[in-house]
């Protein structure tokens, strides 16, 4: 192996466990509901959204009231993102007018979106459209994550408590995971892959022609905003095909280690 | 047709995840 290689690996490294006491530190106020730096400005949002959802924060769940969030909220975005799929060619943002997708793929997608598996049984840049890239897959993209680490969560305090029968609150947990954890990381790594030259935008495929004259389509599309959150949740479901060894997912040096970083994180 | 056959499927299994993580519940408890 290469020098350049060794130190890049070194570099990883020694990056991954610098971050890992004040990342650390910072979930553990999160997810124990202490106030965090970001509070004055996602307090609000918090707040309105356990409004709007009608949940109390000082409410904790016994396991089965949390299995029976996490299926309820499973159950209803898998069946939101195959009528999303399903509906592609009447709903907005598609370009391309791209067809609807078919049942066993919508479903197949679904399902696996949901379950955080994100089996990507499909080439995205051909078969779905902005809408379902955006309010489906990224969607999930964050949601499932942020359920994930909810789930965990529960785990450990399942373990570490010595008595009780409540673990936690499944709603506050994804919320606080989601607006507090996610949200943050994820607002600064899209806006560090536009500079890199990730696309980030609605437009319709542009067509170029080639030096040989041959004519080619160039995909684009909301791009930085999927990738930021395929890689930190560790997903799959790229934008293209070809996922981050795509150049418009991936397309420096710089962008591809702070991928490996953030998948990794 | 196939719509309704997975919407059915997704409804199914949830309902039948719950079922049975009731029953650990009460198996738990009577343990």
């Amino acid at each position: 192996m290469s020098v350049p290689g060794l130190l890049q690996i070194l570099l990883y490294a020694i990056l991954l466990i610098l971050v890992t006491k004040p990342l650390g530190l910072h979930m553990w106020r999160v997810y124990t509901g202490e106030r965090t730096f970001l509070s004055p400005v996602l307090e609000p949002l918090e707040q309105a959204v356990d409004r709007l959802t009608a949940v109390d924060p000082s409410k904790e769940q016994g396991w089965v009231g949390y299995t029976f969030a996490l299926l309820l909220f499973s159950v209803v975005g898998g069946l939101l993102t195959y009528a999303i799929e399903r509906l592609q060619n009447v709903l907005p943002f598609n370009p391309q007018g791209l067809d609807a997708v078919s049942p066993d793929l919508a479903f197949n997608t679904a399902m696996s979106f949901t379950t955080n598996t994100n089996w990507q049984f499909y080439a995205g840049e051909s078969t779905m459209s902005y809408s379902t890239q955006m309010a489906a897959l990224a969607f999930h993209n964050w949601v499932s994550s942020a359920a994930g680490i909810a789930v965990a969560i529960a785990l450990v305090r399942g373990l570490a408590r010595r008595s009780g029968n409540s673990i936690g609150n499944f709603w506050v947990d994804t919320v606080r995971g989601t607006l507090y954890i996610l949200l943050p990381i994820c607002f600064v790594y899209t806006l560090f892959l536009v500079w890199q030259g990730v696309p980030q935008n609605l437009n319709p495929y542009d067509r170029a022609t080639t030096l040989e004259g041959a004519s080619q389509t160039i995909a684009q599309g909301p791009v930085a905003s999927q990738e930021a959150i395929k890689m930190l949740g560790t997903n799959g479901g790229g934008f293209f095909n070809a996922n981050s060894a795509h150049p418009f997912e991936n397309p420096t040096p710089l962008s591809d280690f702070v991928e490996l970083f953030s998948a990794l994180r | 047709m196939l719509d309704v056959v997975f919407v059915a499927i997704t409804i199914a299994f949830f309902v039948i995840a719950l079922l049975y993580a009731r029953g650990c519940d009460r198996g738990i408890g009577a343990a």
